[in-house]
């Protein structure tokens, strides 16, 4: 007990833990807020905006149900929508056309079609109301009623539904998964039956226990977590001290490991807890005794409990998931010596088992790594909403009964594993033959030499002394995996293909030879319609004549198709050349598709230079400190700026070999597998960029080149700022990771924040301020890290 | 060449004076520089080379302020750290021509320094071994090499032979006196014998003042008459020890001994007449003085 006091009493003292802690809960409780209430100002009509924008007429449309049958319900609802839907027709009409006579026979239409509805909405129409509004809340109000409907029938219907399915012959085999899994199904909605869900604003539910990002920021305690508990002896030198006392093995690791899972609950409390609270406080509480089926996600879920029950299993399944993932870091830790080894593990093994969740599809064969899975465990809403059964040998066993079998099987190895590890795995380094044998041919072939260039040396730690040239093979592997890769150029339909054969004819610049062969084209298919319609006229056609019918039709639907986008694309051309006075080209968009608009490829590209870099750069400072160099470098006469501008020429450097080994391959891979660039077209031939103007596609190339390369030396700065602030490895990895994760998450998550889409809607100004709002924080954090750098009070 | 502190003063938070009006001037020689734990050693020594800003009070290098000489002041000095970690994965040659290409030299000097000073601190055999796989005392040797890089004028040694073996600790400390003609070097040390031996001068530091600064003979017999010594048993030892805070005990062919270091000469104790060191200064001036 007395040694668990002490790591809990160290990580209270630990003030940048304290400190880190608090941004990361203060930043998931911040997006999430910004999250729910930025549905006010979407676009369209959602729940969360009529609640957030109008919460009185949300909630008085919904008490005007009070006490009503589903059925009775589901009846007003609908006549409600009507009603706001005619309202809505009319003042569309009324705007559309306000004088004249096709006002009036609009009206008198809309009268014959429903009378009574008519004469409603003309009594209201003149109310200061959002009928479109009205509309979707009556009918989404319908839906929640119309779902409570269905869900009778659901439960009822299952064992005659269950007896139905097993008359078929693939399901009807003696003891296998699908008649097995079909029994207990029907066994397990016994329990549920007689549940009636009840409607009513679940916003509250549905939303706080739903948002990743509070999961991204939780796993990042618990990375932190590790470092502060498992890495501290270590790096201050302590741990052999700590290892030969009495209690120093099993007692220190269990006590770390409890102390672990103390904060792994502490954390689900405060970031989780905290995040129901405040989704309390934006969409109210409701009456949490209602069954969890109300919520229509849970139409599938087995378990007979209610909202507040749910509530408390989502809290306890999200602290099991995380107390595995905690206790895997926690083995990692122990397994492992070298920092870059850990992250690599440990950002690894995540990155493996998301992929792992989201590339095996739930109903495929092999669907036991999507569900025993880390991601999946962490979804607890998932989790605990879906029904769904494995198959172990023909046996289905419930998701939730393997979740616990994971959670305290997966619970026990790791600790044991952890355990162990820092109990008897050695924490001296030992010499590798390689390193040995490589001293000794220094030794015997190498003279005193050398350099006196700051920059080479620093060069030298980064890329040798810290193996950062691992990553840079890495890399280069990737670059030529990339460069010799075939690009398939996927067609999706007959006139798709007819469209891009098309376009292979006519690439480059119009010449008269080619709009000679665009109009005897038109003339070709002119003749082929004028041909049908004369075969379609004929009373009696014969054979002939009806093969010829259906060649001609099936060219139509096809390359006729593909010559009309052929004609749309030519108008398109047209009118740029108008509007910018440039020369009409043809260009493949999906050729140029990997080259100027891959918007996939772009964010993949983003994240690998991310990583690369951040295992690259991260070290750069806080080696200095972690070997308690600072006084010695800066006492030298180059110790001070010299060597904080060669520090970050290195990560310049470094971020410029990151760039080439990840951009350019692109262009390679583009230039072997088509030969040629179309260097002059402009780019606005591609309608996507439309808005370029009369930019060539060389300028865009190099354009987007020079973005990257900016893009990766801002990523480089920033790690190194990093490294400044934070004066230690881990968390440099831990927080550079998390900030550029956020990046990620919302530039995937958002297609207009890509520098290709806003330069194709022409949105200069936004991209100016965006870049410039970017160059300032890199900018105030490099001022900042050269002021703590060479700043004269030093720590005592 | 001059090195004048002059009225230095550092507190650190509001009220814990690390130095405290600190001054002294200091030519060419060995300055052994003496005092308990918390006296302002490692404070002076920061300010000396450069790491941290004094609160008042000038540091003139040759007359002038050392904060506007920067770069030109710390390529006039060299610094050996206490307790220092290194580049685990830099081989000796390859920390001594980063170090060189932080003290600006020259290649030229840089490839001529390096084998001599592998030389002197006898690790010309083992230069091309990585740091981490270097014992403790090849690692002190190491950094008294990078000090002397570039020949600093001013050399700032901290406990330089901790670590090293005595044949090391002769070497090294036969090195510093040789190389002290034409230079200042400050060393700081609680290794008294290792001052005795080779500072020209010793400095006495408490709570961040100057309590004392002399030669090694001058600081001894200012001692002299205060060190009293008493023949006993090792029975005598634990009531003695009780009895008199300040000891220092001897083991001699006819048995222990047990110094005191006071104004008055106890009872049954006697004046020592010999064998008297810089321990037994150190004991007066840090020790005894508190009563």
């Amino acid at each position: 007990m007395k040694l668990i006091f002490y790591e809990i009493l160290k990580l209270l003292k630990n003030k940048f833990f304290i400190f880190l802690f608090i941004c990361l809960a203060a930043g998931s409780i911040i997006s999430f807020s910004w999250t729910q209430l930025s549905f006010a100002g979407s676009n369209g009509y959602s729940e969360e905006k009529i609640f957030l924008s109008d919460k009185d007429s949300y909630n008085s449309a919904l008490n005007e149900f009070d006490g009503l049958s589903a059925e009775k319900a589901v009846a007003k609802a609908d006549e409600k929508k009507e009603l706001y839907e005619m309202c809505k027709m009319i003042i569309d009409e009324m705007s559309i056309d306000d004088t004249g006579a096709d006002t009036q026979s609009a009206l008198d239409s809309f009268r014959q079609q429903d009378k009574a509805t008519f004469d409603k909405a003309m009594s209201i129409i003149n109310e200061n109301t959002d009928f479109e509004k009205k509309c979707f809340l009556y009918d989404y109000i319908g839906k929640k009623y119309r779902y409570i409907q269905t869900y009778d029938i659901f439960i009822n219907e299952m064992e005659n539904r269950a007896e139905r399915q097993l008359e078929f012959s693939i399901f009807k085999d003696n003891d296998a998964f699908s008649e097995n899994n079909i029994k207990k199904t029907v066994q397990d909605y016994e329990n549920i039956k007689g549940t009636v869900p009840q409607a009513g604003n679940f916003l509250f539910a549905e939303h706080g226990t739903n948002f990743f990002l509070t999961d991204v920021m939780v796993l990042s305690v618990l990375f932190l977590l590790c470092v502060c508990l498992f890495m501290q002896e270590r790096d201050k030198g302590l741990l052999l001290l700590v290892k030969s006392s009495r209690n120093g093995h099993i007692r220190t690791a269990s006590a770390k490991l409890i102390t672990l899972v103390i904060f792994t609950a502490v954390s689900v409390v405060l970031f989780y807890g905290t995040e129901l609270v405040v989704s309390g406080i934006i969409y109210g509480f409701p009456d949490m005794n209602v069954p969890v089926q109300s919520m229509s996600d849970f139409m599938d879920c087995s378990l007979k409990i209610s909202v507040a029950e749910y509530i408390v299993l989502w809290l306890l399944s999200k602290l099991a998931a995380l107390v595995i993932i905690a206790l895997l870091f926690a083995a990692v830790f122990g397994l492992f010596r070298s920092t870059v080894l850990i992250w690599l593990v440990s950002i690894g093994t995540l990155v493996l088992e998301y992929a792992l969740y989201i590339f095996i599809p739930a109903n495929s064969s092999f669907c036991h790594p999507h569900f025993i899975n880390l991601f999946y465990f962490l979804d607890s809403k998932t989790l605990l909403a879906d029904y769904e059964n494995l198959n172990f040998f023909s046996k289905p066993i419930n998701i939730l009964v393997i979740f616990l079998v994971c959670f305290l099987l997966l619970s026990a190895i790791f600790s044991v594993i952890s355990a162990i590890a820092f109990s008897r795995k050695s924490q001296i380094p030992s010499k590798s033959i390689v390193s040995s044998l490589i001293e000794k041919l220094q030794r015997r072939f190498f003279r005193i030499n050398g350099t006196v260039s700051v920059f080479r040396h620093e060069l030298y730690k980064r890329l040798i002394h810290d193996k950062g040239f691992i990553i840079l093979a890495a890399l280069l592997i990737f670059a030529v995996q990339v460069s010799v890769q075939t690009i398939d150029v996927k067609y999706d339909s007959l006139q798709d293909v007819s469209y891009y054969v098309y376009l292979e004819r006519l690439e480059g610049k119009l010449t008269d030879e080619k709009e000679q062969f665009i109009q005897d084209e038109q003339k070709y298919f002119d003749n082929l319609q004028n041909e049908f319609f004369e075969l379609q006229a004929k009373e009696n056609p014969s054979e002939e004549d009806k093969n010829r019918l259906s060649n001609i039709d099936n060219i139509l639907k096809g390359k006729y198709q593909g010559f009309q986008k052929i004609m749309s694309k030519y108008e398109y051309l047209k009118e740029q050349k108008e509007k910018n006075g440039t020369e009409i080209w043809f260009v493949n968009e999906k050729k140029y598709s990997t080259l100027l608009t891959d918007r996939d490829g772009s964010t993949l590209r983003f994240v690998i230079c991310g990583a690369a870099l951040i295992l690259i750069v991260g070290n750069i400072f806080s080696i200095e400190y972690k070997r308690n160099m600072k006084r010695l470098l800066r006492s030298s006469a180059n110790g001070k700026k010299r060597l904080f501008a060669a520090k970050f020429g290195t990560a310049l450097f470094c971020g410029t070999l990151s760039f080439l080994l990840i951009y350019p391959p692109v262009l390679i891979q583009y230039l072997a597998n088509f030969k040629t660039i179309l260097i002059d077209a402009p780019v606005s031939s591609i309608q996507e960029l439309s808005a370029c103007g009369g930019m060539t596609i060389l300028t865009f190339i190099l354009l987007l080149g020079l973005i990257h390369l900016i893009m990766s030396e801002l990523i480089a700065l920033f790690v190194c700022s990093m490294s400044e602030l934070t004066r230690n490895y881990f968390l440099t990895l831990m927080l550079s990771t998390v900030i550029l994760l956020v990046v990620y998450i919302l530039i995937s998550g958002n297609p207009e924040l890509r520098f290709y889409t806003i330069l194709g809607m022409g949105r200069i100004t936004a991209f100016v301020t965006g870049a410039v709002v970017i160059s300032v924080i890199i900018a105030v954090l490099i001022i900042v890290s050269k002021r703590r750098y060479t700043n004269d009070s030093i720590r005592r | 060449m001059e090195l004048q502190i002059k009225n230095v003063s550092k507190t650190y938070g509001k009220t814990k004076k690390a130095l405290d009006d600190f001054s002294l001037t200091l030519t060419p020689g060995v300055y052994g520089l003496l005092g308990a734990n918390g006296a302002g050693k490692s404070t002076l020594m920061n300010i000396l080379t450069d790491n941290l800003a004094a609160d008042s009070g000038e540091i003139l290098w040759n007359g002038e302020n050392i904060r506007r000489l920067g770069k030109k002041y710390r390529s006039d000095i060299g610094y050996m750290p206490q307790q220092q970690g290194l580049y685990d994965n830099f081989t000796a040659n390859r920390f001594l021509w980063y170090m060189s290409a932080l003290k600006g030299l020259q290649k030229k000097d840089a490839k001529k320094q390096i084998p001599e000073l592998l030389e002197i601190v006898n690790l010309e055999n083992e230069a091309h071994k990585k740091l981490g796989d270097y014992s403790g005392g090849m690692k002190q040797r190491i950094l008294i090499a990078q000090a002397m890089l570039g020949n600093p004028r001013i050399l700032i040694l901290d406990e330089p032979t901790a670590g090293l073996d005595p044949r090391e600790r002769i070497r090294i400390r036969s090195f510093i006196s040789e190389i002290a003609a034409d230079r200042i070097v400050i060393l700081v040390t609680h290794v008294v014998s290792d001052i005795e031996c080779i500072a020209d001068r010793v400095i006495l530091m408490k709570d961040g003042r100057l309590i004392k600064d002399g030669t090694s003979v001058e600081l001894i017999s200012s001692v002299s008459d205060k060190v009293f010594e008493y023949k006993c048993s090792k029975n005598e030892l634990e009531s003695l020890q009780k009895k008199y805070i300040c000891g220092n005990i001897l083991q001699r062919k006819d048995g222990m001994v047990f110094r005191v270091v006071s104004n008055k000469c106890p009872e049954r104790f006697h004046k020592c007449e010999s064998d008297l060191s810089l321990e037994e200064v150190y004991l007066y001036y840090f020790e005894y003085s508190e009563d």
